[in-house]
């Protein structure tokens, strides 16, 4: 395996015996333990589990067992459960746990398919972060500048993957944490449709808006990813009873007939933002912009239900162990225990509101076009950065993009560009209506027909 | 949402003691600060009009 190779041409060659997943999976821990150091990305290496399910693959396919994602090694940000393995969630607490006794869901439905789990990656404590600078673990670096953030909070599952050490990684998007680190990391990320994909097994943040999902190189690699993810599990009580609806086959259909606008008002950014938007606006051929009801309320409403629902699910942890809390998000938390019920009530309310004016906006559109972040990378440290003139707070602002989205579960993918000129990318969102992930990806996938969008390893990261 | 700052330092002492929460001297300014930010954000949300009828969405399908 070279470290950029696809999700589909490693299940490709494994299936028709031209390599073996055992040696896929000993290139990709071999680059692991040469490349993690720098990278700060994986905190639990599952070398001897990898090797073994390997070798089961390798002995499926001489049976003549077809498995669509025949030794494709993948990481998992370390709040999915891995047997044996303590489910630390980013946080010094948890790792006081007791082992994990099974798999998360979508861990099994990926090695159901072939795939290899290799470990678990850093990630911000407790999910509750955007920069992917963990107090405990250190910081996951951006591949493309060792110096910047990857985002957050699935800080590591950005590095690993866009330093080639897995072509896919698993992830949690409660608030933006899958669309923030593929745009600075420069990765195509899917956060699927609020109760699309089981969360069994996967240490909660806000229940209400907590979604799963992939980070890939390619939309390719992400649908097919995606495919392999679906199903109904009773055990996730939010998950829907849908059919599986799979994409992959779908992704070449072209944006032809897709109905497409640009979000406008409170999503207008920067010079660097406007430019990645109106590039995407122009290669999917429209000159359409609509300004999004409520956007600045949703994004209000989402800041306050995530406060008082992970503070409450935090509560016990801080009365018995505040000290051993990264202190910046101790201080939200604790915050978070404190707000009014009315407040957090009537983002409740309104989400019910914001949800029912959205699905109207979909009667006339089949995707938006929205920045991803409102900047690129910031470096490691920076504390506060220029967000429309002001100077504001980094950590909760890197999101303020992606919070609208998730906040009322609708599908997005993140695309990266490379604007002339720049060493680090610059994400934008495709939204579509709930459950039409296949109206953004396919969206997706004529930008990157077209050159537009591209996730190429990081340059110090291709050593073959 | 009142005009008039509210005394934070007294919000977070009595919430202290309601919730039986560990809120020493240092952690008090960040609490503090979030506490702001928080009330800056409820109050745009207190700036869009809710019918009666809005219905709280606890559980939530899209």
């Amino acid at each position: 395996m070279k470290a950029n190779s696809s999700v589909a041409e490693i299940a490709r060659t494994v299936q028709s015996g031209t390599t073996s997943a055992g040696s896929v999976v000993e290139a990709s821990l071999a680059r692991i333990a040469a490349r993690n150091g720098v990278l700060g990305a994986f905190t639990d290496v599952v070398a001897e589990r990898a090797i073994a399910r390997a070798s089961a693959v390798d002995a499926q396919i001489r049976a003549g067992t077809k498995l669509p994602l025949a030794g494709v090694p993948f990481a998992v940000k370390n709040l999915f459960d891995l047997k044996g393995v303590v489910t630390r969630a980013g946080s010094k607490i948890n790792r006081d746990n007791a082992p994990a006794t099974g798999d998360a869901a979508l861990v099994e439905r990926l090695e159901a398919a072939g795939a290899v789990c290799v470990g678990a990656v850093n990630m911000g404590e407790y999910a509750y972060d955007f920069t992917g600078e963990n107090a405990h673990d250190g910081p996951s670096r951006n591949p493309h500048n060792l110096d910047h953030m990857t985002g957050g909070s699935s800080g590591g599952s950005g590095a690993a993957v866009a330093a080639g050490l897995v072509p896919i990684s698993l992830a949690s998007d409660t608030n933006g944490s899958i669309r923030v680190p593929a745009s600075l990391c420069g990765l195509f990320g899917l956060k699927p449709t609020y109760g699309r994909l089981s969360r069994h097994g996967a240490f909660p943040f806000v229940a209400a808006l907590d979604h799963l999902g992939p980070l890939a190189r390619s939309v390719e690699d992400l649908a097919l990813t995606y495919d392999a993810l679906q199903g109904y599990d009773e055990r996730d009580p939010a998950q829907a009873k849908r059919p599986v609806e799979a994409v992959s086959a779908r992704l070449d259909r072209g944006a032809a007939g897709l109905r497409v606008a640009v979000a406008d008002g409170f999503f207008a950014a920067g010079p660097d933002v406007r430019e990645a938007v109106s590039t995407v606006a122009q290669a999917l051929e429209t000159t359409r912009s609509i300004a999004l009801p409520h956007a600045t309320a949703a994004r209000a409403a989402a800041f306050l239900i995530t406060m008082a629902q992970g503070g409450n699910l935090h509560l016990e942890r801080l009365r018995q162990r505040a000290g051993d809390f990264d202190p910046e998000v101790r201080d939200r938390l604790l915050a978070g225990n404190m707000l009014p019920a009315s407040w957090v009530e009537r983002a409740q309310r309104f989400r019910r509101v914001f949800r029912e004016e959205m699905l109207r906006v979909f009667d006339g559109i089949d995707v938006i076009i929205a920045p991803a972040t409102p900047m690129r990378a910031p470096r490691l440290g920076q504390k506060t950065a220029m967000f429309g003139g002001v100077e504001m707070p980094v950590r909760p602002n890197l999101g303020m993009f992606t919070q609208p989205f998730s906040f009322i579960g609708l599908p997005v993918v993140a695309v990266p560009l490379w604007l002339g000129g720049a060493s680090l990318p610059i994400g934008v969102q495709l939204i579509a209506a709930p459950w039409r992930e296949d109206n953004a990806l396919r969206a997706a996938r004529q930008l990157e027909k077209l050159g537009v969008a591209s996730a190429p390893v990081a340059a110090g990261f291709i050593d073959d | 949402m009142a005009d008039d700052e509210p005394d934070y330092a007294q919000w977070i002492a009595v919430m202290t003691t309601l919730l039986d929460l560990p809120t020493p001297e240092p952690y008090r300014p960040g609490i503090a600060a979030n506490l702001k930010t928080a009330a800056k954000m409820a109050a745009l949300l207190e700036a869009v009009e809710l019918e009666d009828d809005a219905e709280a969405a606890p559980v939530y399908r899209a």
